[in-house]
C-alpha cells in the first residue's frame, strides 16, 4: 500500500479529530488545553465533551497520528499526572491531506457560487 | 451546586468505566481530571453554563460509547465472521468477557424495552412512583430521626462507643444531676474513666450590643468537655484550664452562628461577643452540625462553667465520660457505686436522702440515656423499626397491587411473546427490570424528598423536630434508602413478574380469561389484607401517640407558665449589696407593674423545669427521727410574696409568704406536700419547725401543692419555699405576668432595667414557656415523628384500597351491566360493591387489631397518661379505616351503576 493510499483511508477526518490535530500543529498540549483551544478558535462553535475528545485522542494515538510527549504533574490540583500530546509526522501528513480536501471542497463551493450573495453560480449566465 | 460537581464527577467516572472500558483503562483518570477542571470553569461561569456542561459531557459520553460499541462490533464480525447477535440473545454462555457482554447487552435491551413500556402508561408510573417515593421518603426520614437520636448521638465525637453518661440517681429517679464539686471529685477519683466532663444545656442570649441580643441554644461545660469527647474545632481551639484562671469569659461558637454573625470570617478568634450580658472572647468554632449530648439539638454556643464551681448544693450538670480501654459500662458502674458511697460519707448532707433509697451514681450508655428510663430500650427500638417497616410494607403493597393489575392486563402480550419462543426466564427478567426501574426511580426521588424534609427541619420550619434539631441525610441514611429500594424492588417486583410470565397462551389468545372477582384473586386479596391490616396498625399507633402527646402537653403541671415572661438579672455585677439589691428589685418591680399590660410581678431564684435544682441540706424537721445514715435535705426556691399567686401554684394549708417576712422577722418557709408526706406523714406541717443546727430554725407557715422541677414525669420530692426578704440572692429571676402575649413587651422590660441602671447587664429576657420547654426531649421527637408519618400513611393506604376496589369493579363491568340490564336497581349495585369492599377490609381488620395491640404494648413507654390498649383509640381507628374503605368503594360503585348496560356488555 502506498503512502497516499494510506492517507486516503483516513480522510475525510471527523471534524473534531481534525480540530484536535490543528490545535497540536504548532505546540504540545494536554487534554484540557486542547478542548479549550478548540473552543476559542471556533468561537464557541465546537465545544468537545471530555469523552469525545479522549475517544478521538485514543484512536489517533493508536493510529499513530499523535504521541505522548511527556507527563506534566497537574500543578493546580496536585492530581494525577497529565499526558501532553504531540502531533507525529504521519499525523501532520493526515492533517495536511484533510486540509487539502477541504480546500478543494472550498474551491468547488466558490465555483458554484453557493455562498455568493446574489445566489447565482459564478460560471453561469448572468441575467440582464 | 456545591455538591453537584463532585457527585456528577463520581457518576461520570462510574459510567465511563462501565460504558467505555477501553478508554477508561488508558485515559480514565486523565479524562476525569479534565472533566472536573472543565466543570469548575463552567460552574464559575454560572448555572446556565454549568447545566450546558453537564448535558454536553453526558451526551458526549453516551455518544462515544455507542460509537465504540459499533466499532467493536464491526471489528469483531470482520475478524471472526460470527459474533454475538444481540437480537437473538444467543451467544457464549461461558463467564468470559463475552459472557459478560451477553449479560450486559441483555440488560441494555431490557432497560430499553422497560423504559419504552413504562412511558406508554404514564398514569401508572406516576401513581406508583408517587406511592413508593412517599413510602421510601417517610421510612428514610424516620430512619434519619432514629439515626440522629439512637445510632449517631454524637456525630463529631471520636470513638463514641467509649463514651457514657453519668448521672446521680436514686431508685426513684435515675437521671439526676451532679454538682460541679461532685464532678471534680469524680475526675480525680474514678479509675475506670479515662476522663469525665459535665454539661448543662440551656438557652443563652447572644449579641454584639445589649439591645441586639437573640436567644440561641447552647451548653455550659467543664473546660475539658471537648477533650473528653474528642471533638475537634474547625477553627481555633477548645477550652484550657488557663481560661478559667483568667476569668473564664471565653466561648466556642457553633458553625451556624459563625456563618450568620461573622460571615464565616476565619479571623473571628479573639472577637468579643456578649453572652448573657457579659463580654466573652471567641476562642474557637465548632464543627458543622455539632449537637449536645442530650439530644439532636444544634449547639450555637459553648461556654465554660465559671460560677458555682464550689457549690455542692447546686446540682445542675450531667456527666459525660470516656471509659478506659477495656472497661465496660458495668465495671465503671461498679466503681462509681463505691465512689457514691464515699461521697455520701464525705458530704452526707447532699448525698444521702434516706436510708432506704440512697443516692447513687448511675452510668448509662448514650443509647440508654436517649430512651425513656422505665421501659426496655430494646423493645422501644424494635417497635419503632416495626412502624418503619409497616409504612414501607403499605406503600410497597400498593405498588405490588398495581403491578399485579398491570401484569393481568398484559397477559396477552406475554402469551404472544412466549408463543414466539421467549423463555419464561427471559420474560421474567424483563418484567423484573421494569419493576426495578420503578423502585429505583422512587428510591432516588425518596432520597431527594428526605433531604428536603431534613433541610426544612433544619431551618426550623417543620413542626415536628424542634427548631434547630439536626437531622441530616448522611451516608448511612443514603445507604439505607438505596438498600431499601433495591430490596423492595426485588421482593415486591418479583412476584408480579412471575405471575405475569406464566400467562396461559390458549385462554389469552381466546381474548378472554375468567373475569376477576375478589374471591378468585388470592394473592391480591392477601395484599389488600396486608394493606388494610397494616394501615389499621399505623392508624392506631398514630392515634395513641397523638393522644399521648396532647395529654402530656395539656397535663396539669401545677402552675401556669402561659403569659409569663422571665427577666434574669445578676446584681453582683452591678456591685449591689444586699440592701441596694433589694431596693433595686423593688424599684424595678414598681416600674414594671405600672406598665399597662403587666398584671403582676414576683421574684424567684429558679424556674421550675429549667433543669437541675438547688438542694438545701442539714435539715432537722421537728419530731422526725432520721433513719441510720440519713441526712434530711430538700430542694429549695427563694421567692417573693405573690409568687405562688402569679404562677397559680396552689396553697393547700396555712398562709402565703407576706411582705412582713423580712430579715428581722422570724424565719418562715412554705413546704411542699411531698415534704410533709416524707417527714411528717399523716400530720399537718403548719406550725412545725425545721431546725438547722446552729442557724435560725424555719417556721412552717404553709403547705404548697407539689409541682415538677426536673422533668414532667418525676416523682414529687420534698421542697422548701423561702422568702426573698429573709434570704437574699444576687442572681434573681423576675417573673412578669401580662394580660396578653408577653412577646411584644420583652424589649420594654429590657429598657426598664436600662433606665434604672444602664450598666447592669440583663442576663436573659424570655417567655417562661421557652424556659420550661422540653420539646427537645428525644422521646417526644420520636413520638411526634411517628405520629405525623402515621397520618400520611393513612392517606396512602386509602389510595391503595381505592385502587384495588376500583380495579376490581372495572373487571366486573360485564357482570354489572348484565345485572342492570336484567333490572337491578343502581342503588342495589352500589350496595353490592360497597359490601364487597367491606368484606375485603375484614380480611385485614382482625389481624390488624391484634398486631396493633402487640405494637402498642411494645411502644407503651411512649404512651403517657392512659393504657396502651385504649378503647377510644381502638374504636376510632377501626371506624376510620372502615370509613376509608367505604369511601374508596363508593366512587367506583357509582361509576359502575351509572354505566350503560349495553356498553358494559360489549366491553369484553
Amino acid at each position: 500500500m502506498t503512502h497516499s493510499d494510506d492517507l486516503d483511508r483516513h480522510v475525510p477526518l471527523a471534524p473534531h479529530s481534525f480540530q484536535i490535530l490543528l490545535s497540536l500543529l504548532d505546540r504540545e498540549l494536554h487534554g484540557y488545553s486542547i478542548i479549550k483551544d478548540i473552543e476559542t478558535r471556533t468561537g464557541g462553535e465546537m465545544v468537545l465533551g471530555t469523552s469525545t475528545a479522549y475517544a478521538a485522542i485514543k484512536r489517533m494515538v493508536e493510529s499513530g497520528f499523535l504521541e505522548e510527549a511527556s507527563s506534566d504533574s497537574d500543578e493546580q490540583s496536585g492530581g494525577p499526572q497529565r499526558k501532553v500530546y504531540r502531533i507525529t509526522e504521519w499525523g501532520r501528513d493526515v492533517a495536511r491531506a484533510e486540509g487539502l480536501r477541504i480546500t478543494r471542497l472550498e474551491r468547488m463551493v466558490a465555483e458554484k457560487g453557493l455562498l455568493d450573495p446574489s445566489g447565482v453560480p459564478a460560471t453561469g449566465k448572468v441575467a440582464p | 451546586m456545591n455538591l453537584l460537581l463532585p457527585v456528577s464527577a463520581r457518576l461520570y467516572s462510574l459510567l465511563q468505566r462501565t460504558l467505555l472500558p477501553g478508554m477508561s483503562r488508558d485515559y480514565g483518570a486523565e479524562a476525569q481530571a479534565v472533566f472536573r477542571d472543565l466543570g469548575r470553569d463552567a460552574k464559575d461561569a454560572g448555572p446556565g453554563k454549568f447545566s450546558a456542561f453537564l448535558w454536553r459531557e453526558f451526551t458526549s459520553l453516551f455518544r462515544a460509547a455507542s460509537q465504540d460499541r459499533a466499532e467493536a462490533r464491526k471489528a469483531g464480525s470482520g475478524k471472526t465472521g460470527k459474533g454475538f447477535d444481540p437480537r437473538s440473545g444467543k451467544g457464549s454462555r461461558s463467564v468470559g468477557p463475552g459472557g459478560w457482554r451477553v449479560l450486559l447487552d441483555t440488560l441494555r435491551q431490557d432497560v430499553r424495552y422497560a423504559v419504552r413500556n413504562l412511558s406508554r402508561t404514564p398514569g401508572f408510573v406516576v401513581v406508583s412512583v408517587f406511592s413508593l417515593t412517599f413510602g421510601i421518603a417517610v421510612s428514610t426520614a424516620l430512619f434519619s430521626v432514629a439515626n440522629a437520636v439512637l445510632l449517631r448521638p454524637l456525630p463529631h465525637a471520636s470513638e463514641p462507643e467509649e463514651l457514657v453518661r453519668v448521672f446521680s440517681g436514686s431508685r426513684r429517679f435515675s437521671r439526676g444531676p451532679l454538682s460541679f464539686p461532685d464532678y471534680l471529685d469524680l475526675k480525680t477519683m474514678a479509675e475506670t474513666l479515662d476522663g469525665i466532663a459535665v454539661v448543662s444545656g440551656r438557652r443563652f442570649s447572644v449579641g454584639f450590643t445589649p439591645s441586639t441580643t437573640r436567644q440561641v441554644s447552647g451548653i455550659e461545660v467543664s473546660e475539658d468537655y471537648f477533650d473528653v469527647l474528642g471533638i475537634r474545632m474547625i477553627r481555633g481551639r477548645g477550652f484550657l484550664p488557663e481560661d478559667i484562671d483568667s476569668g473564664g469569659r471565653v466561648a466556642v461558637i457553633g458553625f451556624n452562628l459563625w456563618q450568620r454573625e461573622f460571615d464565616g470570617d476565619p479571623g473571628v478568634m479573639g472577637a468579643s461577643l456578649l453572652v448573657d450580658g457579659h463580654s466573652h472572647t471567641i476562642v474557637g468554632v465548632g464543627p458543622e452540625g455539632m449537637v449536645g449530648v442530650g439530644g439532636p439539638v444544634l449547639l450555637e454556643l459553648v461556654v465554660p462553667v465559671i460560677e458555682h464551681r464550689d457549690n455542692r448544693g447546686r446540682q445542675a450538670y450531667t456527666g459525660v465520660a470516656r471509659l478506659q480501654d477495656g472497661i465496660g459500662p458495668l465495671q465503671a458502674q461498679a466503681e462509681l457505686t463505691t465512689l457514691a458511697q464515699h461521697l455520701a460519707d464525705e458530704h452526707p448532707e447532699y448525698w444521702t436522702r434516706d436510708g432506704n433509697d440512697p443516692r447513687d451514681l448511675v452510668v448509662r450508655t448514650f443509647r440508654e440515656a436517649m430512651l425513656p428510663e422505665n421501659g426496655a430500650p430494646f423493645l422501644a427500638v424494635l417497635g419503632f423499626l416495626a412502624v418503619v417497616g409497616l409504612i414501607l410494607l403499605i406503600s410497597c403493597s400498593n405498588v405490588a397491587n398495581l403491578l399485579l393489575t398491570r401484569a393481568y392486563r398484559r397477559r396477552e402480550e406475554v402469551a404472544i411473546r412466549s408463543a414466539v419462543g421467549a423463555g419464561r426466564r427471559r420474560i421474567t427478567s424483563q418484567l423484573l427490570t421494569e419493576n426495578l426501574i420503578l423502585f429505583g426511580l422512587s428510591g432516588g426521588l425518596g432520597l431527594l424528598l428526605t433531604h428536603w424534609i431534613a433541610s426544612l427541619a433544619g431551618s426550623g420550619w417543620a413542626i415536628l423536630p424542634p427548631p434547630g434539631a439536626e437531622f441530616s441525610v448522611d451516608g448511612r441514611v443514603a445507604a439505607f434508602t438505596i438498600g431499601l429500594s433495591l430490596l423492595t424492588g426485588l421482593t415486591f417486583g418479583l412476584f408480579p413478574a412471575l405471575q405475569a410470565s406464566k400467562a396461559d397462551l390458549v385462554s389469552a389468545m381466546k381474548g378472554r380469561t375468567r373475569p376477576l372477582s375478589f374471591r378468585r384473586f388470592g394473592m391480591r386479596n392477601l395484599l389488600v389484607g396486608v394493606q388494610v391490616g397494616g394501615s389499621l396498625v399505623l392508624v392506631l399507633i398514630t392515634l395513641l401517640l397523638v393522644r399521648s402527646l396532647t395529654s402530656a402537653s395539656s397535663m396539669d403541671l401545677g402552675f401556669q407558665p402561659e403569659n409569663v415572661a422571665v427577666l434574669s438579672l445578676d446584681l453582683s455585677h452591678g456591685d449591689y449589696g444586699e440592701e441596694d439589691g433589694k431596693q433595686f428589685v423593688t424599684g424595678l418591680r414598681d416600674r414594671l407593674e405600672t406598665l399597662p399590660d403587666v398584671e403582676s410581678t414576683a421574684l424567684a431564684t429558679w424556674v421550675p423545669l429549667q433543669g437541675g435544682s438547688t438542694v438545701i441540706g442539714g435539715l432537722e424537721p421537728e419530731g422526725y427521727v432520721p433513719a441510720p445514715n440519713e441526712y434530711a435535705n430538700a430542694g429549695m426556691s427563694i421567692v417573693s410574696p405573690g409568687y405562688l399567686d402569679l404562677l397559680g401554684i396552689r396553697l393547700l394549708q396555712g398562709r402565703d409568704l407576706l411582705p412582713r417576712d423580712r430579715a428581722d422577722a422570724e424565719k418562715v418557709v412554705l413546704v411542699s406536700q411531698a415534704f410533709v408526706r416524707h417527714f411528717w406523714p399523716g400530720e399537718s406541717g403548719v406550725g412545725k419547725y425545721i431546725n438547722r443546727g446552729e442557724r435560725d430554725p424555719f417556721l412552717v407557715v404553709g403547705v404548697v401543692a407539689d409541682i415538677p422541677f426536673k422533668t414532667i414525669n418525676e416523682e414529687p420530692e420534698p421542697h422548701l419555699w423561702i422568702p426573698f426578704g429573709q434570704w437574699y440572692q444576687s442572681d434573681v429571676i423576675l417573673h412578669i405576668r401580662t394580660t396578653g402575649d408577653p412577646r411584644p413587651l420583652l424589649p420594654t422590660f429590657r429598657l426598664q432595667v436600662a433606665d434604672l441602671d444602664p450598666d447592669l447587664p440583663v442576663v436573659r429576657v424570655d417567655l417562661m414557656e421557652n424556659v420550661t420547654d422540653n420539646a427537645t426531649d428525644p422521646h417526644r421527637i420520636l413520638a411526634s415523628a411517628l405520629g405525623i408519618a402515621g397520618l400520611f400513611t393513612l392517606a396512602l393506604a386509602m389510595l391503595g384500597i381505592y385502587g384495588v376496589v376500583a380495579f376490581s369493579v372495572s373487571q366486573r363491568t360485564r357482570e354489572v351491566g348484565l345485572r342492570i340490564a336484567l333490572g337491578a336497581a343502581p342503588a342495589r349495585v352500589v350496595r353490592m360493591v360497597v359490601k364487597e369492599g367491606l368484606s375485603l377490609a375484614m380480611i385485614g381488620l382482625v389481624p390488624g387489631l391484634l398486631v396493633a395491640a402487640a405494637a402498642a404494648h411494645l411502644l407503651r413507654v411512649l404512651i403517657i397518661g392512659f393504657s396502651p390498649i385504649d378503647p377510644v383509640s381502638f374504636t376510632v381507628g377501626a371506624g376510620l379505616l372502615l370509613f376509608a374503605v367505604v369511601s374508596a368503594s363508593v366512587a367506583p360503585a357509582f361509576r359502575a351503576a351509572r354505566a350503560d348496560p349495553m356498553e358494559s356488555l360489549r366491553a369484553e
